[in-house]
């Protein structure tokens, strides 16, 4: 496809060049859509000329800048955004659910006086041309549906899924759409330092066991003996905790699950000293089993966990352990 | 300095599980009386660093919010807080669901207060969960936006701050001048309690109540349904004399059903 | 039509905020704190500090002497939401706040202005008071059982007339080892208390002791403010307590401590008795059961036997509603009882009902608490035992249920053809 980008289109914005699990699922997700209005799916790519987009991988056109976009300025995307949407009216523009996404969406809704809807675990046309998208909200405790008729435009941010994501149709990058979107503006923040834990931690939402620390684990030695050199390696498992955790500092920020952290959906979850508060379990409602143990039977955890152990952690961890070595010697 | 903090009022987000429940034919969350109202939790991050930058700087800190009469026990609290003023606008009619309709409600009352420096939201509200008013504020403000914000400090120009900002696998160091939108995260201070005298005299205090309301927008998603889900499982608690008992019938069980 | 069971927004205000103090500062450590085998080293201090800085010590000091100028229903709002998370915590609560109450009544205007602005402004906010009364022979509390019986036989007593007698009677003035002796212009103090709560950690002791020769109509018998750090008086023996162990029970021992004429409590006899603080014992059984109800119905939805939660087997129903019912009466009762003593209506036995009443229900239902438990309820890895525990003191505690009912709430009942 070459030329100006026919309307009705259904956008992409690629804003996470290192996870390409969610470019991929963001795509598929836009050709599903884009089939059922019979358009297409271009994509906005925050590489300059000439830079390579592999993430672009099953869109029919890609978007780019005249020069590179600063991926980690939401401002600069915002404004990419703002443009796609003023020059090629695209029915649906669809963000990943990651830092910028949050960020973007509304600010562009807010920008464009335009519906958005965020966090969507899925999205649907019907043959009326209404985009309806489905949310998880009250900590995860509902889902909503939310419409959005045609012709208006739909700002849509979708939820990462842990589990694989369809496998994208077209083998080659797309061509480029023809339409160069002028730089962005000098952003109005100005970052002096960034800072990045160092790589190799298992990936939190890749992970299919994870174990999780509360406000009972104690301290970050503990939660460094017992659980991330402890039950999690001997599990191979990734590791996390609560919010509470994170604020008494057991647990680094980063690892943080829950609404306001990482998504989580592991095969299965174990939750050590954490007290199941529901903004937590909304982090964690897609794992298929959840473990709890936890000295306070009333903690709420035992209300969502599938198997439960009422004990101190110090005590039950090391016989978990030993125990499942003897089980499974060959792991 | 005057820091203007946007709050609301949450079904206390600790109750227990079964407090809450789905009315799927109104399409509305329901609660038990266990979920009392409280102020969001991030708001009441967002007071404490307001209560922090006056002490270190000098501000006035005027407390904010879009609701009904409802919302005043929130207001109080962020009153007893720190905060020195709190204003109540009544929200917009029909506004349903239409987070931009309260985002345009609050520029309009921010607008008639003194001019604001810096605006200080809690990056969400435990509920809908959308955490979509503090961006749509800074779009309407036209300031700009910073969020999460886990630590801001003023600088000495009393003119611009320098902030952190949580990115998807660490934070950034950010300068901003003022006014700015930020929008914080728990990770920025532990508020404190309030004392009992301070929740006496919020009690006292006079909570000025303004018409600013800015009709909803007609083109907001719409909302079709609502149900339920449920998370709750059947737990199966393992027996076992003493914790080491029970761990150790806990990797049987993981075992046996191929946990591991 | 004025009655009305709410709360006005200031209590509810109040109350919320001891429950989230509760609740986040003393529940995650109550358990933990319980389990140290020394009795010394309990008393947690930084949980003290942290409440007393928000005020909880300060409910009852009125407000030109620097305090908050609420009444007993505000107190017992805030000592059963600290109880609910540790019944020692509101224990110590509990003791300070019957201090104040002694001290407010009966104390002469320099007694007042002095010890309520150094409570108010203490800057280590550690100011608890202690009441030095209890004696290895000696009940601490106003327990005129000799004065009663007698008064039994010749016919009813008026309330007002019962409650303007203050005497310890003759029999324990007798037996009380402590001893003043006037020496110029102060008296010199001798003896040993034992169990004084908050001893050795509070500021200031109103300590009872016997002046000079024996006396038959109390003038006999004294009431002294002594600061804790006074020259002369020394912390023995620390208390190892069943219960109840965040807060310190232990020895007062007072050797020829000098205390001015001035700092004696002499209005004690004289001055009506309106309050007596078994309105905040009361709310600190009533938090304990509150809670054991509490965590009795969240582990009954969670526990599965015979195939259902628990709480859908009808002997735990029974259980469940049984608990409900007298948690709640048991709060309405010193809420009433809690509210006749800020009317200023005079003595009543509310309070002594509300006392007795509520601590038979804490060991009830904390009993039927861990009847739902199981076996599980008699482990420390569950909270039930610690709540039984503590629960226990309650008909021992402040006057044993007995005495109270012999000593006070038969006097005025008798005095009236009915109750209402």
């Amino acid at each position: 496809m070459t030329g100006a980008i026919p309307p009705c289109q259904v956008a992409v914005v690629l804003a996470s060049p290192a996870d390409p699990v969610a470019s991929a699922q963001l795509l598929a997700t836009a050709r599903r859509l884009a089939t059922v209005a019979g358009t297409g799916v271009f994509a906005l790519v925050t590489g300059g000329e000439g830079a390579p987009h592999p993430d672009a991988t099953g869109a029919d056109a890609i978007v780019r800048f005249a020069t590179a976009c600063d991926v980690t300025d939401p401002e600069s995307l915002l404004h990419a955004a703002h443009e796609v949407v003023l020059r090629a009216r695209p029915r649906v523009l669809l963000f990943a659910h990651d830092a910028a996404g949050r960020e973007v969406a509304p600010r562009l809704a807010a920008r464009l006086g335009a519906p958005v809807i965020t966090d969507c675990v899925d999205a649907h046309i019907d043959a009326a041309g209404t985009l309806t998208a489905i949310r998880p909200c009250f900590s995860a405790k509902a889902l909503s549906d939310w419409s959005v008729p045609a012709p208006h435009l739909a700002i849509v941010t979708l939820r990462r899924d842990a589990s694989p994501g369809e496998a994208a149709s077209a083998a080659s990058p797309p061509p480029d759409g023809g339409l160069v979107l002028p730089s962005a503006p000098a952003p109005r923040l100005r970052v002096i330092e960034r800072h990045a834990p160092p790589p190799g931690e298992l990936q939190l939402e890749a992970a299919e066991i994870v174990v999780a620390a509360g406000r009972g684990v104690g301290s970050r030695q503990d939660f460094q003996t017992a659980i991330a050199n402890g039950l999690a390696k001997d599990l191979g498992a990734a590791f996390g905790g609560s919010r509470g955790a994170v604020d008494l500092g057991i647990v680094p920020q980063e690892l943080q699950i829950g609404l306001t952290g990482r998504v989580v959906s592991p095969r299965v979850y174990i939750a050590v000293g954490l007290s199941g508060a529901p903004q937590h379990m909304a982090g964690c409602s897609g794992a298929r089993t959840i473990i709890a143990v936890n000295t306070d039977p009333r903690a709420p955890i035992f209300g969502y966990a599938h198997l439960g152990v009422v004990g101190d952690y110090r005590a039950v961890l090391p016989s978990l352990a030993s125990e499942l070595r003897r089980l499974a010697p060959a792991r | 300095m005057h820091i203007v903090v946007c709050v609301c009022q949450v079904p206390d987000p600790q109750a227990p599980a079964g407090s809450f429940y789905v009315d799927e034919a109104a399409m509305e969350p329901r609660w038990s009386p266990a979920a009392q109202p409280l102020l969001s939790t991030f708001d009441l991050h967002a007071v404490e660093a307001a209560a922090c930058l006056k002490e270190a700087h000098g501000a006035t800190v005027t407390a904010l919010t879009v609701a009904g009469p409802e919302a005043e026990p929130g207001l109080r609290r962020a009153l007893a807080a720190g905060c020195d003023q709190a204003v109540r606008v009544a929200p917009p009619a029909g506004a349903g669901h239409d987070r931009l309709a309260i985002a345009h409600s609050l520029a309009a009352a921010i607008r008639t207060l003194p001019p604001a420096d810096l605006v200080l939201c809690g990056r969400i509200a435990a509920g809908w969960d959308m955490g979509h008013v503090p961006a749509m504020l800074a779009e309407v403000l036209g300031f700009p936006y910073a969020s999460p914000v886990t630590a801001i400090e003023a600088r000495d120009d009393g003119a611009s701050v320098e902030l952190r900002r949580l990115t998807v696998d660490g934070y950034e160091v950010v300068h901003a001048d003022l006014p700015l939108v930020a929008a914080v995260s728990n990770e920025i201070n532990e508020p404190r309690y309030p004392t009992m005298r301070s929740v006496l005299d919020a009690q006292r205090a006079t909570i000025t109540v303004a018409d600013g309301a800015v009709a909803a927008d007609a083109t907001a998603a719409r909302l079709t349904a609502l149900r339920p889900r449920d998370l709750s499982a059947e737990c199966e608690l393992i027996d076992g004399e003493t914790a080491e008992d029970r761990g150790m019938a806990l990797a049987a069980v993981m075992h046996e059903r191929g946990f591991v | 039509m004025t009655i009305d069971f709410s709360l006005s927004p200031e209590q509810e205000a109040i109350r919320s905020l001891a429950h989230e103090f509760a609740d986040k500062e003393i529940k995650p450590r109550a358990a933990e704190l319980d389990r140290i085998s020394d009795p010394a080293a309990i008393f947690p201090w930084d949980i003290y500090e942290k409440g007393n800085r928000l005020g909880f010590n300060k409910t009852l000091i009125p407000t030109k002497y620097g305090g908050l100028g609420l009444g007993e229903v505000e107190t017992c709002l805030v000592v059963e939401e600290l109880s609910w998370a540790d019944g020692g915590i509101g224990s110590t609560y509990f003791v300070h706040a019957m201090q104040l109450l002694t001290l407010g009544e009966s104390g002469t205007e320099e007694q007042k202005a002095k010890w309520f602005t150094a409570c108010a402004n203490d800057p280590e906010e550690r100011f608890f008071m202690s009441l030095p009364w209890t004696e290895h022979g000696v009940a601490g509390n106003l327990s005129p059982r000799d004065f009663a019986a007698g008064r039994m036989d010749n016919g009813p007593i008026l309330p007002h007339e019962w409650a303007m007698h203050r005497t310890v009677p003759p029999a324990e003035q007798r037996e009380m080892t402590t001893v003043a002796i006037e020496d110029g212009d102060d008296w010199l103090i001798s003896g040993t208390k034992r169990f004084i709560t908050s001893a050795g950690r509070s500021k200031l002791l109103l300590t009872s002791a016997r002046k000079g020769a024996e006396s038959t109509d109390g003038a006999g018998f004294g009431l002294f403010l002594i600061p804790a750090d006074a020259p002369g008086v020394s912390y023995g023996h620390i208390e190892d307590k069943m219960g109840q162990r965040l807060m310190q029970n232990a020895e007062v021992i007072f050797d020829n401590c000098r205390v001015p004429k001035s700092d004696e409590f002499t209005n004690y006899r004289t001055a009506p008795r309106v309050r007596g603080g078994d309105v905040e014992v009361a709310a600190v059984f009533n938090g304990i059961a509150r809670r054991a109800y509490e965590e009795a119905l969240a582990y009954s939805r969670i526990r599965y036997k015979g195939g259902a939660r628990i709480v859908f087997h009808q002997a735990m129903q029974m259980a469940l509603c049984d608990m409900a019912i007298k948690v709640l009466t048991s709060r309405m009762l010193m809420l009433r009882a809690a509210w006749e003593n800020d009317q200023e209506r005079g003595f009543n036995a509310y309070n002594n009902m509300a006392k007795i009443y509520s601590s038979d229900v804490a060991v009830d239902v904390t009993s039927k608490a861990m009847q739902v438990f199981g076996g599980y309820g008699y482990m420390r890895d569950f909270p039930m035992e610690k709540l039984y525990r503590d629960a226990r003191l309650g008909p021992i505690y402040h006057a044993t249920n007995e005495m109270m009912m012999v000593g006070q709430l038969i006097p005025w009942l008798a005095a009236m053809d009915t109750i209402y």
